[in-house]
């Protein structure tokens, strides 16, 4: 672990530059580092999509992403959703309006896959992305109904 | 003053969660976020072995590493009273002297990192002298089997035995724990059958899989010791702290926040002493936070076998039934002899018998320890019960929901002797259920099927749960219960309830966090009994805060307390209305801070009746055994809903998770190793899983004990999922699927031998 590298991201729009050890997990250089803890980190094998942020725009598992990795990239995580001009994003909008949230912890990583996914042209590649993340509290229905626009317009089967 | 429903204004509103905006946000903080100055991180060294003696633990190399502070073992619990248990006290902080399942933590130590942390754990050396393993409850009940303890049980304060029923602990080796359940007389009802119906079960063995690991952070100052930490029982984890411990109940104090998922394997003591012994032997804060690989071998759903026989009238009146229920408690008691009561005891389900026999084994094995699950025992029940309710409709040739319909339960009649009266009405659930899978009816489809399942849980037994209602002078109101939140909208559903009383809107009502030092005595988020136990304690505080309030509020204003009224955060006496801080400062002096109502419920052996009732249509493949889900209509029934929305949305999720479990879920075993209790192998339901038709009609009968006549509704949505895709298989293709999850090979295989015959 003495090894280490020096990176250089966007996170959030801001510039930040550290030394890190090599192993250092981009999840983790996000809430250790910089203490944005609204990125979660619950299965730590990269099955439940809680860790997600965007790098460059897509949806990546922050805890199987190694920090160097994001070098020279752009990384939004959801305090980047959320705090843009105190815009609360659409998606979050719908998510809040339909009640998604139970215990909560996939939610950040919920709002970041369908937050990637509204940005995205309509694509077969796209479609079951929604598969990805893990909610275990709410039976996803309520999910499937707030994301619905989204769904629809990504040609997903709802 | 009672409200009626036409007249309520905050109660029985879909208002978004009131925490919901700060969880979007990532604003939302759980204990996995909390960091202190000086803090030091724990990991955990697990057996590698079923069943063993420790013959020596070599930590010095570890101690070398450079970053470690303080390393634990077996040795470090000398002074201390290590073992931990609901009822019986038979589970070791650390192992001592022997370990007892793949899993079983045996070191632990702290270092200033986790990198250092599982660096150091690499150098630890231990050696163990294998004993046989007991993988399976034959392996452990085998004539020839090794006990898995062999020294006198930690039993303390076990619960008087339910009604119409005695239990005996560790009656054989190996066996932990024993129930027997009768009423009526059996004897004489077995012969007057003219049909009988006899099956054996299988439920597998199910992991919580919440999304947050168990987390703690302990630290020592001069009051003593202080813990964050995400277990949903703090005030039972207080007490058991300081008892193992042996420090003062005063000197220990727990803060809850945010809990990310429990689903039960939150409840009781699990990891957490770890974090402190090793806080205390630091002399720093150390935080503890498992993987989800670890939280999901710390504990688990039980398996189960059952054996169950029911026997009925020509004319479809059910009669009497005999269960005989071998649970598969793991290596040690957690809550297990809880389990087996409410197993025991549950038998008669919806229905009306003449007699029920049941006998309740849990079996030590060296596996995982099963603990509280969602359901706490009624989904076993209910996969058995209800899929031989439906065998026994089609021996009769009797539509099976006209079978149940038959033998329900009325509201108002207990189901046996002693147990509380049902508050529910069981046929308008069914008949909706029924009449939205069915449609317009039409041609039958080759291949397809529908099945119905019925269950009733009950609710907030033997509960107790205190609340305080705080006015401030700016008219908005503080409250306080300590029901944890960990996903079920407890902060939402008491928002609305003192909303309610107070004539607040939800933005003026804020929660306090838990902390056992200033939040009123709960004694555990279980069994459904936020909302009615605690919310009844909210509601009789609330009013109380508002009656002192305006009690102060005549005397400033020299009038008559029955003149004035609480609207909008605001005292209203006739056309003039008062701000709470005007009348703070009128009075001047001494004038309180605040306006406190305090309040308790305790509750008796049942509360209140959850029910659930379930509808599915499948397709099942009879070349392959594949089948999909088509259609899943549930319905839910609460008494009132405080929040519609949040109700639905549990009865949703519990639904998953029994689709999940009907589907694929089971923690296997390969030799003495778990095969897959961690994350990435573990299939849990995904949102393509959702059946296309997916729909929980939510009923509101009225009859709840809880506040405005509401009840929990947590528990019930799982228990009938299992058994009514068992039964929409049978009725698609012709055969039962009796072990679960209800596998595609196990489908083709009971079709294959259904040819045979």
């Amino acid at each position: 672990m003495s090894e280490t590298i020096s990176v250089s991201m966007m996170v959030n729009g801001e510039r930040r530059d550290a030394e890190v050890p090599v192993a250092l997990m981009l999840a983790d250089f996000l809430r250790d580092n910089l203490r944005l803890l609204g990125t979660k980190v619950a299965c730590d094998q990269g099955a439940c999509g809680a860790c997600t942020v965007l790098v460059d725009g897509l949806p990546t598992t922050s805890c199987l992403t190694f920090a160097f990795v994001a070098e020279g990239r752009d990384v939004t995580t959801v305090e980047g959703v959320t705090a843009a001009d105190a815009v609360w994003d659409a998606v979050q909008q719908a998510l809040h309006e339909h009640g998604a949230p139970q215990c909560g912890f996939c939610m950040p990583g919920l709002v970041m896959l369908s937050k990637g996914l509204s940005m995205q042209p309509a694509s077969a590649e796209a479609a079951g992305w929604l598969n990805a993340n893990i909610c275990r509290c709410s039976g996803y229905e309520v999910i499937r109904r707030a994301l619905a626009p989204w769904i629809a317009t990504r040609g997903i089967p709802a | 003053m009672t409200l009626r429903a036409n007249q309520l204004t905050q109660v029985g509103r879909s208002i978004p969660g009131v925490d919901s905006r700060a969880k979007l946000s990532g604003a939302a903080r759980y204990t996995s976020d909390i960091a202190m100055e000086g803090m030091l991180h724990a990991k955990i060294l697990h057996s590698t072995r079923a069943h063993a003696l420790i013959k020596s633990i070599d930590v010095s190399a570890a101690q070398a590493v450079p970053g470690v502070i303080a390393i634990v073992t077996g040795d470090d619990l000398a002074a201390l009273d290590p073992h931990y248990g609901m009822f019986i006290r038979d589970q070791p902080v650390l192992a001592i002297g022997k370990v007892r399942y793949v899993g079983e933590p045996v070191v632990a130590l702290a270092a200033i990192d986790e990198a250092t942390a599982c660096r150091a754990l690499e150098c630890v050396r231990v050696a163990y002298q294998d004993l046989q393993p007991l993988m399976t409850i034959a392996d452990a009940l085998a004539p020839d089997a090794p006990a898995l303890f062999t020294d006198e049980l930690h039993a303390h304060a076990l619960p008087p035995s339910p009604v119409n029923s005695r239990y005996v602990q560790q009656p054989s080796r190996n066996v932990l724990f024993a129930y027997d359940y009768a009423v009526g007389n059996a004897d004489a009802w077995w012969p007057l059958c003219d049909h009988i119906v006899e099956q054996n079960f299988s439920f597998a063995r199910l992991s919580h899989y919440s999304l947050e690991p168990h987390v703690c952070v302990a630290r020592f100052n001069e009051q003593g010791l202080e813990v964050w930490s995400n277990n949903q029982d703090p005030f039972l984890l207080q007490l058991d702290i300081a008892r193992i411990f042996r420090l003062p109940v005063k000197a220990v104090r727990f803060h809850t926040g945010f809990i990310g998922g429990g689903f039960g394997g939150k409840s009781y003591c699990k990891s957490e002493p770890i974090g402190v012994l090793l806080a205390q032997k630091a002399r720093r804060p150390v935080r503890l936070a498992l993987t989800m690989a670890e939280s999901m071998q710390t504990t688990c759903e039980h398996g189960a076998q059952i054996h169950l026989r029911s026997g009925v009238s020509a004319n479809g009146e059910t009669l009497v039934r005999e269960a005989n229920v071998l649970l598969d408690g793991g290596a040690y008691a957690d809550a297990s002899p809880s389990v087996a009561m409410r197993i025991g005891s549950r038998f008669n389900g919806p229905y009306r018998w003449k007699a029920v026999t049941t006998k309740v084994k849990v079996v030590r094995t060296t596996t995982i320890p099963a603990g509280s699950f969602r359901g706490f025992g009624s989904a076993h029940v209910t996969w058995a019960a209800e899929s031989q309710m439906d065998v026994i409709a089609r021996e009769l040739g009797i539509d099976p929901c006209d079978f149940r319909r038959r033998n329900f339960i009325a509201l108002g009649d207990p189901g046996a002797p002693g147990e509380t009266p049902l508050d529910c009405e069981l046929n308008e659930g069914l008949d909706a259920v029924a009449r939205r899978i069915k449609g317009n009816g039409g041609p039958r489809i080759n291949g397809r099927g529908i099945g119905f399942a019925v269950a009733v849980k009950s609710g907030a037994g033997g509960h107790r749960a205190d609340a305080r209602v705080r006015i401030l002078p700016s008219g908005s109101a503080l409250i306080a219960t300590g029901v944890s939140e960990i996903g079920q909208s407890t902060r939402t559903a008491m928002t609305q309830v003192a909303a309610e009383v107070l004539g607040l809107a939800p933005e003026q009502v804020e929660v306090e966090e838990i902390d056992t030092q200033t939040t009123p005595f709960d004694a555990g988020t279980h069994a459904s009994s936020g909302i009615a136990v605690s919310g009844i304690a909210i509601k009789q505080a609330a009013e109380k805060a508002r009656d002192a309030l305006l009690a102060f509020a005549a005397d400033v204003l020299g009038c008559r307390q029955g003149e004035l009224d609480f609207r909008q955060g605001e005292v209203v006496h006739g056309d003039a209305s008062y701000a709470v801080a005007d009348l703070v400062a009128r009075h001047g002096d001494g004038a309180p801070t605040d306006f406190t109502g305090e309040a308790s419920k305790q509750t008796g052996a049942g509360f209140f009746w959850m029910p659930a009732w379930t509808a599915a249509e499948v397709e099942v493949d009879v070349e392959t055994g594949a089948f999909t889900v088509l259609q899943l209509i549930n319905a839910a029934e609460v008494g009132t809903a405080i929040n519609p929305q949040r109700c639905i949305s549990q009865a949703e999720g519990a639904a998953v998770q029994g689709l999940g479990q009907s589907l694929f879920e089971e923690i296997a075993y390969e030799g003495a190793v778990p095969a897959n209790a961690e994350p990435l192998k573990y299939r849990v339901a995904r949102m393509n899983d959702l059946p296309s038709r997916f729909e929980t009609v939510l009923l509101e009968q009225g009859h709840g004990p809880g506040p405005f006549g509401a009840k929990g509704v947590g528990e019930a949505g799982n228990l009938t999922i299992p058994a009514a895709i068992a039964n929409a298989i049978h009725d698609a293709v012709g055969v039962r699927v009796t072990d679960l999850p209800l596998r595609p090979e196990r489908v083709l295989r009971a079709i294959l031998s259904d040819k045979i015959r």
